[in-house]
């Protein structure tokens, strides 16, 4: 009931035509930047953050929160009608997305995600609403050697879900691994593969390598065909999910939506993992996996849904303990002790009216996006129609400008146009892109916590038997490998027993 | 053929003519110019490169500061977060622009004085010219609630039974908190083990979450709010002085290590080396405004704004010593 009164407060709070003014506002700016490739939240809060300690605490936050989860909305597009993953989310939705936009469904792809991620972002928020004291304590537990093993899940899950062949995406996830360790050693701050190149101390950026081997390398390549063939490619059938399209895709939102919520608490990584894994566990159920990175809509339904709910459970760490889980989230906390508020453990008494009316405005937000986003479905659709080249030279024109605010770094605009080049190399010779970029994203997570670990523990591998998280996982791991492994067995000797008849278990009843 | 020809001679002779011309003007300018420019700075928007990237500490420091020098100067301070190569990619571009007060950076340990002597990079301290401090902050050895460790003497004689026991987190690994420890080691034969973080969020979750025993933490809000509401508990501090808003806590100086009082983190205003004399007092003038302005110590912290302001020499001297402290320590590798 306490519950309830706080929901009150906080929707009174965010009912305030001012607030409401910013969500909208926020939310606008959000998809807006969302759309454009390479612009993200990070580049917009950093430019906002002046302007908001003019504000009022609780508009302030209601606006870059706006901004966060609605870029998330924004993300999609890009990444489903031209192969530009918005953020590191979104790479996943790629695989599925874009090979929808080539059959002509690019409409129930953009329509999906954007239900799949109103539904995940309000079931996250409703567990904000009454779980966020119980998983804060979740967040904390999760310490270095925990990380160690949900890096070495989400590699392993990275690595399974190529479209080509398993060895293909374990070497794509290699050379991912060995270019996040271009850079300054995270513990030792010493220089590594930088060759001289002061730009290349601070490693390699993330939007920069994605944006090549996805965005430019995809420019590249469509450029490379004729008007014609392009034209058939592109046409559009619908705009609108199919009543299939719903049934094949509530069971991939109603999951994407508790992996979301649960994943995203975690500090780091939470957003690429969630979508991850959501594709993963999508990919494993399906009674046809070989549909996946074909056009599958659970494949975009799903990954999509859990990122949304994870970008709207990280602000579980940030508002309950003080503990900002992402960059954009940092800028969110800055922006608050600007306005000289440190959130913590004590804002939810000290300031309640902040702690619920963001809350609140929340749900306000994802019922304006969700408003905003399905007739812009149709406007965005209408870019296709648009000639490939002036769509490419657009379209690459916003990735440079894009990448350049994230740094303010010349040097990452070379970045993209070389990983461009060889993104256009990898799709012609049938490399995916998408374990390299997600490897990437995990290894410098993965290296520094299996360094703080080792320094921890005194370089002793019993760390990751004595932390119950990292233990439950490898075990699981453990014994998946070892399950995966005598299944092959099997199957390799019943294919040599012309008897043998497949069955499926998992087949339903039509 | 010989059109194309003609008029590709013509663009040969002519554009190193018009280059020429081009900077005959601008020399004469400038010389012209320099004088007046200096007189009436600033007259246009002045960039102010924050080495790190928005939302931490510094770019709260930074953006208090450059509303109250926005105010008293009349011209926008904008503030531009380059972070990368733990600060040392804007140092770089800083120390490579036009020395005329429009570019500016935080000057902070790091990536001033600590990044150039680690890594190759273009620059060093002798590259910029020291404006003012805006802030200090000490850094405090903190442990959890339920920590066994209720003293730093109880702290620092486990580390003495034990060496290499202890783990306490740490800012980074090219921080003075990093070599303050590492001087712990080496002075005083108090071995901790060091685990690198990034920012203050991962420190604070691995000590809530009793993944390290202690943290070696940058003094700022987020860290007092936890120790007023009991989560950390402070064990000493690393400034010179007790810290005024800690009177009980002990200085490292107090608990036996009298070397240690050197991971403060000073945050200055530098410039690229040659700022001209004029422009550099009309700063340092403004910035000793800004730093009694109720906004400014508000915003900051009254704790890290030091009561006597530190002009251009002061912050010479204390980036010099910064120098020939780490020197040694970090040139052995």
């Amino acid at each position: 009931m306490d519950v309830l009164n706080n929901l009150g407060l906080g929707f009174s709070v965010a009912f305030d035509p001012m607030n409401l003014l910013f969500v909208f506002v926020g939310v606008v700016i959000g998809t807006a930047i969302g759309v454009l490739p390479g612009l993200g939240p990070t580049a917009t809060i950093a430019l906002l953050l002046p302007i908001t300690y003019t504000m009022d605490a609780t508009s302030a936050v209601i606006m870059l929160a706006g901004i966060y989860y609605g870029s998330m909305y924004g993300g999609t597009i890009t990444s489903v009608l031209l192969r530009i993953p918005g953020e590191a989310a979104s790479v996943v939705t790629t695989f599925d997305g874009y090979q929808m936009t080539k059959q002509g469904r690019a409409g129930p792809a953009l329509g999906i995600s954007a239900i799949g991620s109103f539904i995940g972002g309000t079931v996250a928020i409703i567990g904000l609403t009454f779980l966020a004291p119980v998983l804060a304590k979740v967040a904390v537990a999760v310490g270095p050697a925990s990380y160690v093993a949900i890096m070495v899940l989400g590699l392993f899950l990275v690595t399974s879900l190529g479209t080509g062949s398993t060895m293909k995406s374990l070497c794509m996830a290699a050379i991912g691994l060995l270019l996040s360790t271009v850079g300054q050693d995270p513990i030792t701050g010493t220089a590594r593969f930088t060759f001289g190149i002061p730009s290349l101390l601070g490693g390699l950026d993330f939007v920069a390598i994605a944006m090549g081997l996805f965005g430019v390398g995809q420019l590249l390549h469509s450029l490379e065909r004729t008007e014609k063939a392009q034209a058939i490619t592109t046409k559009i059938r619908n705009i609108w999910p199919s009543r299939k399209d719903f049934r094949d895709s509530s069971g991939a939102i109603a999951r994407g939506s508790l992996l979301g919520f649960v994943i995203g608490v975690l500090p780091g990584g939470g957003g690429v993992i969630s979508s991850l894994a959501s594709y993963a566990l999508e990919k494993r159920r399906a009674k046809d996996p070989s549909r996946f990175g074909k056009g599958a809509i659970e494949g975009v339904a799903g990954p999509e849904t859990a990122n949304n709910a994870s970008s709207t459970s990280a602000f579980i760490p940030l508002l309950i303990l003080g503990i900002p889980s992402n960059v954009v989230l940092a800028m969110l906390y800055g922006a608050l002790l600007l306005q000289g508020i440190t959130p913590g453990p004590s804002l939810i008494e000290d300031r309640p009216d902040i702690f619920w009316g963001v809350i609140a405005s929340m749900y306000v937000g994802n019922v304006m996006l969700l408003i905003l986003n399905i007739p812009l479905i149709g406007i965005f659709i209408q870019m296709l129609r648009v000639r490939t080249g002036i769509l490419a030279t657009f379209a690459l024109m916003v990735v440079m400008v894009g990448v350049y605010s994230i740094n303010n770094n010349p040097f990452d605009m070379w970045v993209v146009l070389i990983f461009g080049v060889f993104g256009w190399i990898m799709i012609k010779t049938g490399f995916d892109a998408g374990p390299l970029v997600l490897a990437f994203i995990l290894g410098p997570i993965l290296e520094r916590s299996f360094r703080q670990s080792m320094l921890i523990s005194g370089g002793s591998f019993d760390i990751f038997i004595t932390d119950p998280i990292s233990a439950t996982i490898f075990g699981i791991l453990a014994v998946f490998l070892a399950y995966s492994f005598i299944n092959n067995r099997r199957r390799a000797r019943e294919a040599t027993a012309p008897a043998a008849v497949p069955v499926d278990t998992r087949v339903e009843a039509k | 053929m010989t059109m194309r020809s003609a008029l590709k001679k013509n663009t040969v002779v002519f554009l190193p003519a018009l280059a020429g011309l081009a900077m005959m003007g601008l020399v004469g300018c400038s010389a012209a110019g320099s004088q007046a420019a200096e007189a009436d700075y600033p007259s246009k928007p002045v960039t102010f490169v924050v080495p790190f990237a928005a939302g931490g500490p510094s770019t709260v420091t930074a953006l208090a500061f450059a509303s109250c020098l926005e105010k008293g100067l009349g011209q926008p301070f904008v503030i531009e977060n380059q972070p990368g190569a733990s600060g040392g990619l804007a140092m770089q571009e800083v120390s490579s622009a036009k020395p005329d007060g429009y570019t500016l950076t935080l000057g902070t340990n790091g990536p001033l004085v600590m990044n150039p002597m680690i890594n190759k990079l273009n620059y060093g301290i002798e590259d910029f010219t020291s404006v003012g401090v805006m802030a200090q902050m000490p850094t405090v050895l903190v442990v959890g609630e339920d920590s066994p460790y209720e003293s730093a003497d109880e702290f620092f004689a486990a580390a003495e039974k034990h060496p290499g026991k202890l783990s306490v987190a740490i800012p980074g690994a090219t921080t003075s908190a990093a070599i303050e420890l590492k001087r712990l080691s080496d002075e005083y034969d108090i071995e901790v083990t060091a685990v690198p973080a990034v920012g203050n969020a991962e420190m604070t979750t691995s000590l809530l979450g009793g993944h390290v025993d202690a943290l070696f933490i940058t003094d700022h809000q987020d860290v007092q709010s936890r120790i007023d509401e009991g989560s950390f508990v402070p064990l000493a501090v690393s400034s010179p002085e007790r810290a005024g808003w800690y009177p009980d806590v002990p200085t490292l100086a107090e608990q036996g290590f009298p070397e240690l009082v050197n991971a403060v983190s000073v945050f200055g205003v530098v410039g690229p080396k040659g700022l001209p004399d004029a422009v550099v007092s009309t700063l340092e003038a403004e910035l000793q405004t800004c730093s009694a302005d109720p906004a400014v110590i508000k915003q900051v912290g009254e704790m890290f704004i030091p009561e006597q302001f530190s002009g251009a020499g002061a912050l010479d001297e204390i980036f010099a010593d910064m120098q020939d402290l780490y020197e040694p320590i970090l040139g052995q590798k």
